[in-house]
């Protein structure tokens, strides 16, 4: 047992739930377009997953077994309903941008399913460390598809109405990489990318 | 009501918007589901099934109590995915008890069910119009709602159908090593993705 | 790595350079006319369209194999660095035929590596789907889309689902929009307006359609490529159907349903059958034999879906024009069609549903 920087690692690396798991990829895929939504959507989905993380897990002595689904999901889509109305009054702009997907939430595997499979058989401080971990693990890749999408299907990176990049006015942006097979090709070839330095490096031990 | 607009609801719910390859929604059970074309047709009849009943309760919920009495803002994501996971364990129950046979071929696909967020999507946007930006339809009628989720339903089965048989070609072709599984299935899917962004804008849908 | 192919695999190779060798005959005249037609711009976009896709097999399959790995390496960045010289105002209007050239450079360094053809065949169907006045790294990105992305990813010839010339086609199209959708060389019609004929007559009635009928026969300027003679394709599809190199059925059922929808829909089926890209899908597009059925019944449902898609997005869709989409939406239907229509295995009773894990 290595501690609670154990559980949090896993899920960035080893069990990311997006390149290894493969759940909670309908939002990242649809969100990632640019990096402003992605930013958005990941702090949405941290906070919802380490805190009903925190609450089934407190719960999970007096959750009975039969009815411990709908249990979750009340729980989630209850946090769930703050994002959505937190963000709704205070970021309408990016709210309506991220459209589908903060109610989606609700039904994101990652979230019931680290609930089902952790929060609901460790103590409070692992799960919440589970779902920090769980939650950057989703974070990272987002940003990455987000700014390798924005960048080549725009030519420049904006976040919150300021322009951190900008490729030049010669650099005409292929808009595929903002549709939606481009979401498909860029997930799909920067797993294969992982899968390749992974070979590389289990050749090189 | 003409039959002209249910046919353009069916046509964007089924084809032009189709849930899995446009809008990305409940990705996970396409990649999960589509090793082989049996689990897929499977799937989809469960899924098939599952929608029609909750579109019709999520419809009815709405429009008699949470529009009413004005709590719809705050109270639908929970009310919705609970009574779509009710529903769902009721009939898993039922199903058990009366038609054994049926309950075989596709009982292992019901509590999955619960999590698949076109279930979910399909059954808000009858409810709340717009919810999966459609330009058809600023609010349904019962039987308009039947014929979009009929649509989605039949979109998300012909897709997934189509995807396992293309899997299973892929499956046995010489991908390179790092591409072999999901990256190669996502490659995929990108293209059939691409194959459908021309029917964009069909009949004005 | 060991690589296990089945045992003909040589004599299966020298079938493929014999059937490429064909089309390749059967698009030259159409493609040698649009040329002589259009002049150097259509020259430059078939010439990099088809280098570039010999480049990029030569690489991948260099790097597949581990041959050459680092000389090859060192030509992948060079042939990539080179549209970046079109920076150099003075260098702008050449930088197709520097990179042209350099590409011969390399497939000179590569001269052992054996070509079966086919990327020669997807390049300059490529090019045909192209319009002329396009810019010249349009082709050039397209060709990598074509073989890495379409062919190579999937496992090379034979394991491609999608036809890589279309996917390519439909990957730009998204791309650049508005280089796709302009850059016609001369509007035969209308001078004024510089619109291919699809475009000017959708949804119009027989009469004046009529007029049209000989430039897209012989001398269609307003349209791409591939688009400069109906007749020459026609003819083309005619020599592929007599050295049986295609099989028949699929264009037949194609153009066919075509002319029978827009003959229903009150539209002109002569026009629909000579304009846009009717006849180099239906002989030389649909009828690729990885991404089409195996059964003759399979072929036949595949051609009618085709011809019937490409008139609904014709008649009631966006765009002018639906061939790539209608090819690749039945690409994709492929293995289902083969898989319902498989004859059945004497004896064989249905499969029980299987519980899923």
């Amino acid at each position: 047992m290595n501690g609670l920087t154990g559980e949090f690692a896993r899920g960035v690396v080893r069990e990311n739930p997006l390149l290894r798991l493969m759940i909670g990829l309908c939002s990242a895929l649809a969100v990632s377009v640019k990096l402003e939504s992605s930013l958005f959507m990941s702090l949405a989905v941290i906070f919802v997953l380490t805190m009903s993380n925190i609450v089934i897990s407190a719960l999970r002595r007096v959750t009975p077994e039969n009815i411990r689904i709908p249990i979750f999901i009340v729980v989630v889509s209850s946090f769930t309903t703050i994002v959505d109305l937190v963000l709704r009054a205070y970021f309408p702009a990016i709210y309506s941008r991220l459209g589908v997907w903060i109610p989606l939430i609700v039904v994101n595997c990652i979230i019931l399913g680290r609930a089902e499979a952790y929060a609901y058989k460790n103590n409070i401080i692992r799960s919440a460390m589970d779902g920090l971990g769980m939650g950057l693990g989703y974070t990272l890749v987002l940003l990455i598809m987000g700014f390798v999408r924005e960048l080549i299907g725009t030519g420049a990176i904006t976040l919150l109405g300021a322009t951190l990049i900008h490729m030049g006015s010669r650099f005409e942006a292929p808009i595929l990489a903002i549709s939606f097979p481009g979401a498909f090709l860029a997930f799909g070839l920067l797993m294969g990318l992982l899968n390749k330095l992974e070979q590389r490096q289990r050749r090189a031990k | 009501m003409d039959l002209n607009r249910y046919f353009l609801i069916f046509l964007a719910a089924f084809l032009i918007q189709n849930i899995l390859l446009i809008r990305f929604i409940a990705l996970c059970s396409f990649f999960g589901i589509s090793t082989s074309v049996e689990t897929s047709v499977g799937m989809s009849l469960a899924v098939i099934f599952v929608m029609m009943v909750s579109s019709t309760l999520t419809w009815a919920l709405w429009n008699f109590v949470l529009e009413p009495l004005g709590i719809g803002e705050f109270l639908y994501i929970p009310s919705f995915i609970l009574v779509i996971a009710a529903f769902v364990q009721l009939e898993e129950l039922f199903i058990k008890k009366t038609a054994p046979a049926l309950y075989k071929a596709m009982g292992i696909y019901l509590p999955l069910i619960t999590t698949n967020c076109a279930v979910l999507a399909a059954a808000t946007e009858v409810a709340k119009p717009g919810f999966i930006k459609l330009s058809v339809a600023y609010h349904y009628t019962l039987p308009e709602a039947w014929v979009y989720t009929f649509g989605v339903a039949l979109g998300y089965s012909a897709a997934l159908l189509v995807f396992a048989t293309l899997r299973e070609r892929i499956d046995i072709a010489p991908v390179p090593p790092a591409m072999k599984g999901y990256p190669i299935a996502f490659i995929t899917a990108s293209l059939m993705s691409l194959a459908l962004t021309g029917f964009a804008g069909l009949f004005g849908v | 790595m060991l690589k296990v192919t089945s045992s003909p695999h040589i004599r299966a190779q020298e079938n493929t350079r014999y059937l490429m060798r064909w089309v390749l005959i059967a698009l030259a005249p159409s493609a040698l006319y649009s040329v002589y037609l259009i002049g150097t711009n259509a020259l430059s976009v078939i010439l990099v369209s088809v280098l570039s896709c010999l480049g990029v097999e030569v690489i991948w399959h260099n790097l597949r194999d581990g041959k050459h790995v680092s000389r090859t390496w060192w030509e992948l960045v060079f042939l990539l660095a080179i549209p970046l010289l079109g920076m150099v105002p003075a260098l702008g209007a050449f930088v197709q035929w520097i990179e042209c050239v350099a590409i011969l450079v390399v497939l000179w360094f590569e001269r052992e590596h054996r070509f079966d053809g086919s990327a020669a065949v997807t390049g300059l169907l490529l090019a045909m789907v192209l319009p002329p006045m396009i810019p010249w790294w349009v082709p050039f990105f397209g060709a990598i889309l074509a073989i890495a992305i379409g062919k190579e990813i999937f496992g090379g010839l034979g394991y491609n689902v999608f036809n890589p010339a279309l996917v390519a086609r439909a990957a730009l199209l998204i791309s650049w929009p508005r280089y796709l959708t302009a850059g016609w060389f001369k509007p035969v019609v209308d001078a004024s307006t510089s619109a291919t004929p699809l475009v000017l007559f959708k949804n119009r009635l027989g009469a004046e359609v009529s007029a049209v009928y000989g430039p897209l026969l012989f001398s269609n300027t307003g349209g791409c490529i591939g688009e400069v003679s109906a007749f020459l394709l026609l003819l083309g599809g005619l020599v592929l159907a007599w050295k049986k190199v295609i099989h028949v059925e699929i264009p037949l059922a194609y153009l066919g349903t075509m002319a029978v929808f827009a003959a229903l829909a009150h539209n002109d089926p002569i026009f629909h059958l000579l304009a846009g890209g009717a006849m180099l899908g239906a002989w030389f597009m649909a009828t690729d034999y990885v991404t089409s059925p195996l059964t003759t019944k399979g072929r036949i449902l595949f051609g009618v879906g085709c011809g019937f898609i490409t008139m609904l997005l014709r008649l009631y869709g966006k765009a002018p024009e639906g061939v790539t989409y209608a090819i690749l939406f039945m690409n994709m239907l492929t293995p289902l069609i083969d898989r319902s229509l498989r004859p059945r295995v004497y004896g064989h009773i249905a499969k029980p549903v299987r519980g899923g894990k």
